[in-house]
């Protein structure tokens, strides 16, 4: 049941009234979201309801029995980890490592004739496995209280806004969000309308067509594809996969403000970012700090001297590329990260040691921020093409494309790069616009709340204008992170 | 000592700070609208006039039927209408016209027909050639005629154009003939295949919407039960459909004589080619089987494999002759891939096999009709 869809909009409308009738009632009210969330779950596959029930059963005892004095903690925590992660291996990881185990003995000249499982991929499993994952870490660490409710911990495991492709969420946050009792305020339902036209927007005008630029460009055979389709398609897919993610998180985010749930951003203008620690930090945030708080810090964080640091941080990388796919072009592509925010690390600690600062001049940071860009988009490469080999055929096309300045004198360039253009555009305004205006929590928050507040509803009634009169590509396609 | 508040320091009113925000909102909007502005009207005229930017469209094939085309075979319909890569200006050497045969909208890109014919024909003339298909499933040549005024109205000149004709026309043939709009009763009822165990709601489910992305190759299950039974065949012709089909033949001259005139208006050379059809196979056989895709659902009727036959090959001998007539570059594709099953992946439409050796031949002929260029 994709949010742009009819079947949603009648779903949503039965839950939203239903909730607000029910809202002073807590736990029918969390029976109610369960229910909701589980239906709107199942509506993709029944049969994997199962699994969400079994993580939320396990992680419901586990956080019990990790909130009791004496008890055998480091065991439970265990079951929890085991259960959670084995699920995640099994139904996302297995046939994948199988097909490279078979194939790295093939290549060796053993007789690896296995045959593949063929196991469907959940959706959104990766969504909440790490969600539960977070909880019973955080019960753990006495970070969080644990549910005393099984209708609440089941409502925060399978919130669904946010179920499939997240914000991942931490118990802190949401879990006293729905034992309260929410309020319903015109604000709110503003708020929340309209950030889900504002996504709405994103997902069906900019992200769907943007990819069938995309997915026209990467099925080009690497010897056949001209230089100009390839620097556009990357450039495409950065305007898709931004579109795509961010245009689902406003949905999730409106949808939960307009059941009076605050959820977390998830996106802070991650192509004006300048350097990949400040791209982490504002791209899939709630990703990028649960793997910082979950696996970095734990692994030592930079707590173990220079070279240790590196390490972890190529480690988390890695496994963060590994989340999103069991693919090796994903694999890749967190290794990218990983090398890249080690040395940008490795120059930050020789500029420390030579007492120089970083330029704050707005030429050094222009180009920065266009630097950073164009090395998160030779990462997406990594991330789209549908293989390594493709990658790297491509990045050739790229190179002696760079080289010979004729091969750019293509008459379909220019209607290429219009069309691209014409979508892309309006990602890169957005963006500047949010890294110019001071987001809540930041000094000078306040005084730009009006000017955040009138923007956001100019962009509103423009992306309401836009749904209805730029072209739709593909109707139904489906988020891109809905397979991870 | 405190330093005193400069003028500058001084918090700004509410009347000020709300026409700074509104400012901020209408630039933001500006922002978006010259972005909107960059043009991308021109670029979504289609052939079927949608209102699309690029058209991309998967198709989800069973692989236990289409064993060479690929589990998933995608291509994309570019701004223009035209499958494959814009092409823009005189740089456009060469357009082929047809229906879905030519359109090969079942397979990846690189294996259709057109691009077949590029890659073939590029060694040859010594240079990439640019292509594209302006051909669309169930048009025939009257329809495309329009499409090909249009296309090169203004500025695109192809040297060269290779039309495949022939299947939509036998195609309008079956679903059009005025006999199965007769009211129910009437004496031509009776070639509404009244042996057919499926009836007219049964074949109906073996009409247009089988190629839909996400069906699974479902599309075929229909037209194989369709014709897993041969008591629903239409063997021959009613002795009342003859005139018909000669007008029919007659049409299709005329439109060739048409296309003929416009290519040479355009100043672009025409290379003719006959209609290939796949050997009878029965569904039974295993290979995969969508014999014919019905203009209208619930109507025509459902000729044997041989009537289909000798239909497509009396629209193949006026283009024969017409080629001789006008002294036209033919390419005899239907006896170059008779009797060739692995070139078919269904009765009509080209396999990854059947598109390359469709586009050696067509290639070994045309290329001689295209200039060299450096």
């Amino acid at each position: 049941m994709l949010f742009h869809s009819t079947t949603f909009a009648a779903f949503f409308a039965l839950v939203w009234v239903l909730y607000w009738a029910l809202h002073r009632h807590t736990r029918p009210k969390l029976i109610l979201l369960t229910l909701a969330s589980w239906a709107f779950y199942s509506a993709w596959d029944w049969r994997f309801t199962g699994l969400l029930l079994l993580s939320t059963g396990v992680d419901y005892v586990c956080g019990r029995q990790l909130a009791r004095p004496n008890s055998r903690r480091g065991r439970w925590l265990g079951l929890s980890l085991a259960v959670n992660l084995g699920i995640l291996a099994t139904f996302k990881y297995l046939d994948f490592f199988a097909a490279s185990m078979a194939t790295a003995l093939t290549s060796l000249g053993l007789q690896a004739d296995w045959a593949s499982l063929h196991i469907i991929l959940p959706v959104g499993i990766s969504f909440y496995t790490f969600q539960t994952l977070g909880y019973t870490i955080d019960v753990y660490r006495g970070r969080a209280q644990p549910s005393d409710d099984p209708w609440q911990f089941a409502a925060y495991v399978a919130f669904f806004p946010q179920l499939v492709a997240g914000p991942i969420e931490r118990a802190s946050s949401l879990l006293p969000q729905l034992a309260a009792r929410p309020r319903l305020t015109a604000a709110d339902q503003l708020e929340g309308a309209r950030r889900f036209v504002i996504g709405l927007w994103k997902k069906m005008i900019l992200a769907d067509n943007l990819a069938v630029y995309v997915d026209w460009v990467f099925v080009i055979p690497a010897d056949q594809v001209a230089p100009h389709q390839v620097c556009l398609g990357v450039l495409a897919f950065a305007g898709q996969i931004w579109a795509d993610f961010s245009g689902y998180t406003d949905m999730a985010l409106g949808i939960a403000r307009m059941l009076g749930i605050r959820l977390a951003e998830n996106f802070d203008a991650p192509y004006f970012a300048r350097g990949p620690r400040d791209f982490w930090r504002r791209w899939h945030i709630s990703l990028s700090t649960w793997l910082r708080d979950y696996l970095y810090i734990p692994l030592g964080g930079n707590r173990r001297g220079p070279a240790r640091t590196q390490i972890n941080l190529a480690i988390t990388m890695l496994l963060g590329g590994l989340w999103h796919g069991a693919a090796w072009t994903f694999v890749a592509w967190g290794a990218f990260h990983g090398l890249w925010l080690a040395l940008e690390r490795g120059v930050s600690g020789l500029r420390a040691s030579l007492g120089r600062e970083r330029s704050s001049n707005f030429v050094w940071v222009s180009l920065g921020v266009a630097a950073t860009f164009v090395m998160v988009c030779l990462a997406w490469l990594l991330f789209r093409a549908p293989s390594l080999g493709v990658a790297w055929g491509f990045v050739r096309v790229a190179i002696q494309g760079a080289a010979n300045p004729a091969s750019w004198r293509d008459p379909a360039l220019l209607i290429d790069a219009a069309f691209v253009l014409h979508f892309l555009g309006p990602i890169l305004i957005l963006q500047a616009v949010r890294r110019a205006l001071p987001q809540p929590g930041t000094e000078t928050a306040q005084a730009h709340a009006r000017t955040r507040s009138y923007v956001g509803w100019m962009i509103a009634v423009y992306a309401l204008i836009a749904l209805f009169a730029e072209p739709h590509a593909q109707p139904d396609a489906p988020f891109i992170y809905f397979q991870f | 000592m405190p330093a005193s508040p400069t003028p500058s320091a001084a918090p700004p009113s509410a009347d000020s700070d709300r026409t700074r925000s509104l400012l901020a909102a209408v630039a933001t909007l500006a922002a978006l609208a010259c972005a909107s502005l960059v043009p991308l009207e021109p670029l979504t005229k289609n052939l079927a006039g949608e209102r699309v930017a690029y058209r991309h469209e998967t198709y989800e094939l069973d692989p236990r039927f289409v064993a060479d085309a690929g589990p998933r075979s995608r291509h994309a319909s570019n701004a223009q209408g035209l499958r494959g890569d814009v092409i823009v200006g005189r740089d456009l050497e060469l357009l082929t016209l047809g229906g879905s045969t030519v359109e090969c909208s079942l397979l990846d890109e690189p294996d259709a027909l057109t691009a077949r014919i590029a890659q073939a024909a590029a060694p040859q003339v010594q240079h990439p050639l640019r292509a594209a298909a302006l051909a669309q499933a169930g048009l025939p040549l009257s329809e495309l005629l329009t499409e090909l005024e249009q296309f090169t109205a203004d500025r695109r000149r192809p040297d060269l154009i290779v039309g495949m004709f022939g299947a939509n026309e036998a195609q309008a043939f079956f679903n059009h003939a005025p006999w199965v709009s007769q009211a129910k009763g009437a004496a031509w009822d009776v070639w509404l295949d009244p042996a057919s165990p499926f009836g007219t709601q049964g074949r109906s489910q073996t009409y247009r919407g089988w190629y839909q992305p996400g069906n699974h190759g479902g599309f075929l299950s229909a037209p194989r039960a369709a014709y897993a039974d041969p008591r629903g065949w239409v063997d021959e012709l009613h002795p009342g459909h003859v005139p018909l089909l000669r007008a029919a033949l007659a049409d299709y001259v005329t439109s060739l004589a048409a296309l003929e005139r416009l290519t040479h208006d355009r100043g672009a050379k025409l290379v003719l080619v006959t209609q290939p059809i796949a050997p009878w196979s029965a569904p039974a056989d295993g290979r995969g089987w969508a014999p014919f895709v019905y203009a209208e659902q619930g109507q025509g009727f459902l000729p044997s494999p041989d009537l289909t036959g000798k239909l497509v090959e009396a629209f193949n001998a006026q283009t024969r002759g017409f080629a001789a007539e006008r002294g036209l570059v033919l390419v005899d594709l239907a006896v170059e891939l008779q009797g060739c099953a692995a070139c078919f992946y269904d009765q009509w439409h080209f396999s990854d096999t059947g598109a390359a050796r469709a586009g050696a031949a067509i290639a070994a002929v045309a290329a001689a009709e295209l200039p060299n260029k450096p």
